[in-house]
């Protein structure tokens, strides 16, 4: 099972719901998608879909899946990271209202160039690369969240002494 | 000097990308002087989650495009603040959280803005908006700490 999900940003993303439905259509891939449309409009006629799933229910989808597809969203690319699960995503685009800007696009290009995931710019670019979801293999991304964790702890004790708390 | 007092820390991030960053950041925050004891979040996602560490409040979602829902959140941050007289603010973003950041600052707060790993060939808008204010901005983009200035890189959180 693919996995479609297109976070939890509150604004549509039919575009990418409806290329991935007509790529089914299509015949253009085998395995099964079960799609999380959240606010879309469209409704996919091709795949299994429901709005949104709590939390725990989100989990086990993505944990079970094969392979992610997405909107390049940071919070699914981290968790896709996590997993170790091939994700492709397609950006959200302020042009087409699906996003407040494009900061999406810098970032699927990044993450794309690191080789954490298969990045799509438009529907046909993602009808090209949906079969190489079961190839790709992402390259792990390392992180150095005590290093910052660390910095803000120092932060955190020079305001204590300039406030006169004891911090500890 | 109020040694009866401990550094009242709130942590708070939009739901989404900037809340799984948050959440990392306070996997390993076991160097920080305390344990945040407010939490802030725009939606119920999570919010769960979080009231298993804390006080949660919801000041609910906005953007640049609707100024009445800015100001809703402002307000709803103005009263947390009040509420609760954090030493200092924390947050992986987004506009939301500056909302309370800003707040929390004129009531004397420290700020400290870690803005979002999904931001990389330039800052957040509310990034931006935050750089003149933050006590400690610290991007997780080596290139955009040399590209801004009062902006520190530390390492990546995800």
């Amino acid at each position: 099972m693919i996995f479609l999900t297109l976070g939890t940003y509150p604004l549509p993303f039919d575009r990418l719901v409806k290329a991935i439905d007509k790529v089914i259509a299509k015949g253009l891939i085998k395995e099964k998608i079960f799609a999380q449309i959240g606010l879309c409009d469209y409704r996919p006629r091709n795949m299994e879909y429901t709005e949104m799933l709590e939390k725990g229910v989100f989990d086990s989808y993505f944990r079970e899946a094969s392979g992610i597809i997405s909107h390049a969203g940071i919070g699914t690319i981290t968790m896709a990271l996590h997993l170790g699960k091939p994700l492709l995503v397609l950006p959200r685009r302020k042009c087409f209202g699906e996003h407040v800007n494009d900061h999406q696009l810098a970032t699927a290009k990044k993450y794309e160039e690191l080789g954490h995931v298969i990045a799509a710019y438009d529907e046909n670019q993602l009808m090209e690369k949906i079969n190489f979801l079961d190839k790709f293999v992402p390259r792990k991304r390392e992180n150095q969240s005590r290093l910052v964790a660390e910095r803000v702890a120092r932060f955190l004790n020079v305001l204590a002494v300039n406030k006169g708390i004891n911090g500890s | 000097m109020d040694k009866q007092r401990a550094l009242k820390i709130c942590v708070g991030a939009s739901a989404g990308g900037h809340m799984n960053q948050l959440l990392e950041l306070l996997e390993v925050s076991e160097s920080w002087p305390q344990p945040p004891s407010v939490y802030v979040t725009t939606s119920e996602t999570l919010a769960e989650k979080l009231a298993e560490r804390g006080p949660v409040y919801i000041i609910g979602e906005c953007n640049r495009k609707h100024p009445l829902k800015a100001l809703g959140v402002l307000v709803r941050s103005l009263k947390i603040v009040i509420k609760e007289r954090p030493d200092v603010v924390i947050t992986t973003g987004s506009l939301p959280l500056a909302m309370v950041c800003l707040s929390a600052k004129l009531f004397g707060a420290g700020t400290v803005w870690i803005d979002s790993i999904a931001n990389v060939e330039r800052l957040s808008m509310s990034g931006r908006m935050m750089r003149g204010f933050a006590d400690l901005f610290l991007t997780q983009w080596p290139q955009l700490a040399r590209q801004y200035k009062n902006v520190e890189y530390a390492g990546n959180i995800v």
